[in-house]
């Protein structure tokens, strides 16, 4: 049932719609790092519509050895490349070890959470599971690109930052503070927070929050794992922290603090 | 003892004991050889008896003056027996101390007369007599006269030792001692004037006459032993003369009395040396009468001491003698083989074969039935003519306390050996069948009821060197064995995940690019979502394989059930299409547990019974607390479960649902059931269903743990 009703919410994301063309971004540099040629093909050609220069690798070694030559502005990056099983990790590392603000997406089969935990501990930007849908992709390196901009060259936000108590969400660097704190997340959880925080007090379905992460195949239990994630990560910043609220049978709500 | 219906043999320690039961042959081989022993024994003592036997008969061969009777005696009148006496005599007119002797009396006197009986028995060189004397008017001496003769009296003849004749006389005046008195010829006057001391006696008087019992010494008698009794009764008290007088020896005479039977003194003193404890020796002339007797077979302990003895003999005792006489013959009882007709003559077999010439032994049990006795004959011979028989009897009692003490003795180390035997059987056994079942529940504990292999799995007694070791030792490698191919087969979900996706990928990227360049939407549509039923199927099943360890890496935390249930239903009333009842206690309900996965447990049964439930019926939820346990119970009005299905329900891809029964785009892979019981077993409990035939619905229970006070 639960597996039913995650697949009707998730058929929407599926839609053509989110895959469209948008304005070009010439400057950027996109590395891709995929072993499977039908797939490394789908996604360059996904981005070269997009405008970006896409250059792309089978191999780590010959991925590495390009990229030390020239670094791109990105790089998405699969786990497991021929017979390596951890490649995508050992490359992940080297290239943070050249430029530490090299924004990487891991796009990988490893969908375990260990994995996951893993590649954010390498420093990765974001990790998303496959299958992975083109306009989510196209959707996501957008944000990450624009993230990137606003980090090495800060300008004036044009959308004022929100407010909630002590929670305040930054739409356009993708940042969250609470309590004057920065919260590191992911892109999801940052997105899971901000469509929680929208409407503070009221419930917000498991529906919503699966459209709000704008990934193609989710269902309750990756809520479920993606709420206790963020739940800890406030938790470490503030241990009384009790704002996300379970609403059994329906979804979480942001329990405003008294 | 039986397991269901089917029957099972003895248990180990039984059939070990069972086994042991042959050990019982060892005490039974010990009494076989020692009967054959006895036989050995006895027959060995009975050649020794004889050989005895033969050498006695050789000290006397040729005595035949031993074996004649008196040759100065020309008397041919009735003898007096003397029978050898066993005991003491008291002299009180009484004839209990003579042992039934009594009634060997020999009766005179004639119908006219007075009429007596007489008995005659030696010991320690003297006579006693026992003298009843039928006389219904007694006459008493009176004092006033001189004259003996004036009242009833008895007359002693006899010969003393120079062969003088000898007078003695009694009279008393009632009951009481006796007084005797030497007298004249006549038998009037006391000749001396004097009684004479050494015949004493008593006299009782009764009804029907008198009884007088005396003694006097052997050596009173001259070497004839010749002794006469005569009795004289006067009837009238006031004429006082003699009526009548009944004599043991005839009338007439001719100074000849009655000549005393003794046995021969001077045999016996050649014998006394011989005399042997617990035997023996009888030596008889050619007639078969005794001429000598030493030793006895009467035990000579006093017999005060013996009762003192067999009072202090305590019960148990007295049961093992019971028993081991059965098993030997043997008696602890003190040996009585005494007749006193016997000390005068016998009539054995053996003794006539052993006239005959023959030397002999034969064996026969005590006059007392409690012994027995190995008699051994021989022959005394004179020249050609057999002049006599030596006979030795002695009581096999010797031999049998010997045997009596080596059976007790094989009893009681067959009684340690045989115990320690069975305790150390038993104990063994203790250990097997402790080992067996340990390793038993060890299996059992290896794997759930639902024949999961647990995660670790402990086989004890793996270090035993012996075949249980093996056994254990087997057991643990197979079940090593079955845990890494459960492994395996729990990994086959995930690595399959994980090898999907990435075709998965593929295909779902190639149709956006394929719908992105304008394909048929149609087309499109279909394919996508086959890719994500694939999808949610691969997921499903990497979920139902990672679950345990997503249990348990879970946060455990105090959970209110009650409002966690009642924001549930509230929710859930929002979109469900049939009527939610909700039934909670009054009282908050807090278990220990993940909510997450409470609200996931609920949320498989509310979807089952939302898919059974009949249209426009209500599902009734409930929660109900216990002492450790709360339930959480799910009813839906809908098509009860068949009970073949019933145990396979909560088993892993198990679904009441048609697999193929998709029309609303929905998969049920039956796994819901399966999670939903592994949620209630990580949190203590357990989930079973009831069918409600009688009300046509079906109820699902969840069982869960309630928070303990100490958690509390």
């Amino acid at each position: 049932m639960t597996v039913k009703r995650d697949l009707l919410q998730t058929k929407g994301y599926a839609s053509p719609n989110t895959f469209i063309r948008r304005e070009t971004h010439l400057s950027y540099k996109i590395a891709i790092v995929e072993d499977d040629p039908d797939q490394r093909h789908n996604y360059a050609t996904a981005l070269e519509k997009q405008g970006y220069e896409i250059s792309a690798y089978a191999d780590r070694a010959s991925a590495r050895e390009a990229m030390s030559r020239a670094m791109p502005d990105l790089v998405v990056l699969d786990i497991i490349l021929g017979n390596e099983i951890d490649a995508g990790f050992q490359l992940c590392r080297e290239l943070l070890a050249i430029d530490a603000s090299l924004p990487v997406l891991f796009l990988t089969e490893r969908v375990d959470e260990i994995d996951k935990i893993s590649g954010l501990r390498l420093g990765a930007w974001d990790y998303q599971p496959k299958p992975v849908s083109l306009g989510f992709l196209v959707e996501r390196i957008a944000s990450l690109l624009r993230l990137k901009a606003l980090r090495d060259d800060p300008a004036p936000t044009t959308r004022p930052t929100r407010e909630t108590g002590h929670l305040s969400i930054d739409e356009d660097a993708m940042q969250i503070h609470w309590r004057q704190q920065l919260l590191e997340l992911t892109i999801t959880e940052f997105r899971l927070i901000a469509a929680l925080a929208r409407r503070p007090g009221y419930p917000v379905a498991y529906e919503a929050l699966m459209q709000a992460t704008i990934q193609q195949y989710v269902t309750r239990n990756t809520i479920n794992t993606h709420m206790r994630n963020i739940r800890r990560k406030f938790c470490a910043l503030d241990n009384a922290f009790t704002c996300i609220g379970n609403e059994y049978g329906h979804g979480y709500r942001w329990v405003q603090e008294n | 003892m039986k397991i269901g219906s089917r029957i099972i043999g003895p248990r180990l320690g039984s059939k070990l004991l069972l086994a042991g039961c042959v050990l019982l042959f060892i005490p039974w081989l010990g009494l076989q050889s020692l009967r054959a022993m006895q036989q050995f024994l006895t027959d060995g003592q009975a050649e020794a008896q004889l050989l005895t036997a033969s050498g006695i008969a050789a000290l006397l061969h040729g005595r035949r003056e031993l074996f004649d009777d008196n040759p100065s005696s020309p008397s041919q009148l009735a003898e007096l027996p003397l029978y050898p006496l066993s005991g003491h005599i008291l002299l009180d007119g009484f004839a209990e101390d003579w042992q039934g002797l009594e009634q060997h009396s020999q009766q005179y006197g004639e119908a006219a007369g007075p009429q007596f009986s007489l008995i005659l028995g030696e010991n320690k060189q003297r006579i006693y007599g026992l003298l009843k004397i039928h006389d219904t008017t007694p006459v008493y001496r009176h004092p006033a006269y001189l004259r003996l003769d004036h009242s009833d009296h008895v007359r002693f003849y006899f010969k003393d030792a120079d062969n003088n004749e000898g007078r003695l006389l009694i009279t008393f005046e009632g009951s009481g001692k006796i007084t005797a008195y030497a007298v004249d010829e006549d038998w009037r006057i006391a000749t001396p004037g004097n009684p004479d001391y050494r015949l004493q006696g008593y006299v009782d008087i009764d009804e029907g006459g008198y009884s007088i019992e005396f003694s006097l010494p052997l050596s009173m008698l001259g070497e004839q032993r010749q002794l006469g009794l005569a009795v004289a009764d006067v009837v009238d008290p006031q004429q006082r003369t003699i009526a009548h007088i009944s004599r043991t020896f005839p009338q007439i005479n001719q100074g000849d009395y009655n000549r005393v039977l003794i046995r021969s003194v001077a045999t016996e003193a050649i014998i006394q040396g011989l005399e042997k404890e617990e035997a023996q020796i009888w030596i008889f002339d050619h007639a078969l009468r005794v001429r000598a007797i030493a030793g006895g077979l009467v035990d000579k302990t006093e017999d005060y001491l013996n009762a003192e003895e067999q009072r202090a003999i305590p019960l148990w005792q007295s049961f093992i003698d019971a028993i081991l006489g059965q098993l030997v013959g043997a008696s602890n009882q003190q040996l009585k083989d005494f007749d006193p007709l016997q000390t005068l003559s016998r009539d054995d077999a053996l003794l006539h074969t052993a006239m005959a010439g023959l030397g002999s032994t034969q064996r026969r049990t005590s006059l007392d039935g409690r012994h027995e006795i190995i008699a051994a004959a021989q022959p005394i011979r004179d020249g050609d003519k057999v002049i006599g028989v030596v006979l030795i009897e002695q009581s096999t009692a010797t031999i049998l306390s010997l045997q009596r003490h080596s059976l007790q003795h094989i009893a009681l180390l067959s009684l340690l050996s045989l115990s320690a035997i069975v305790i150390v059987l038993l104990l063994f056994s203790a250990r097997l069948t402790w080992r067996i079942t340990r390793l038993g529940s060890d299996t059992d504990k290896a794997s759930d009821k639902w024949g999961r292999m647990q995660q670790s799995v402990d086989i004890r007694g793996t270090h035993a060197g012996d075949e249980i070791g093996d056994l254990s030792r087997n057991i643990e490698q197979l079940l090593a064995r079955l845990t890494r191919y459960q492994q395996f087969l729990s990994a086959i979900p995930r690595t399959l995940r994980h090898e999907i996706n990435n075709p998965l990928n593929t295909a779902a990227t190639s149709l956006e690019h394929l719908q992105s360049e304008g394909g048929e939407k149609t087309y499109i549509d279909s394919a996508q979502r086959g890719l994500q039923r694939i999808s949610a199927i691969v997921d499903s099943l990497a979920e139902a394989a990672s679950l345990e360890d997503a249990l348990n890496s879970d946060e455990i935390l105090p959970i209110n059930l009650s409002a966690l249930l009642s924001t549930y239903v509230k929710n859930q009333s929002k979109r469900c299409p049939l009527n939610i009842e909700l039934t909670t206690p009054d009282d908050d309900v807090w278990i220990q547990g993940s909510d997450i996965h409470i609200e996931q447990l609920l949320d498989k049964l509310f979807d089952n019974a939302v898919d059974f439930a009949n249209p426009n019926t209500s599902i009734e939820i409930s929660l109900r607390a216990m002492k450790n346990h709360c339930f959480i119970r799910v009813k839906n009005y809908g098509p009860t479960i068949a009970e073949a299905e019933l145990l396979e329900l909560f088993q892993l891809f198990h679904s009441r649902r048609n697999l193929r029964h998709t029309d609303n785009g929905e998969q049920h892979l039956g796994l819901g059931l399966y999670i939903a019981r592994l949620i209630c077993e990580r949190h203590g409990g357990d989930l079973r269903v009831e069918n409600l035939s009688a009300e046509g619905a079906v109820a699902f229970i969840a069982k869960l743990a309630l928070t303990s006070s100490e958690q509390k």
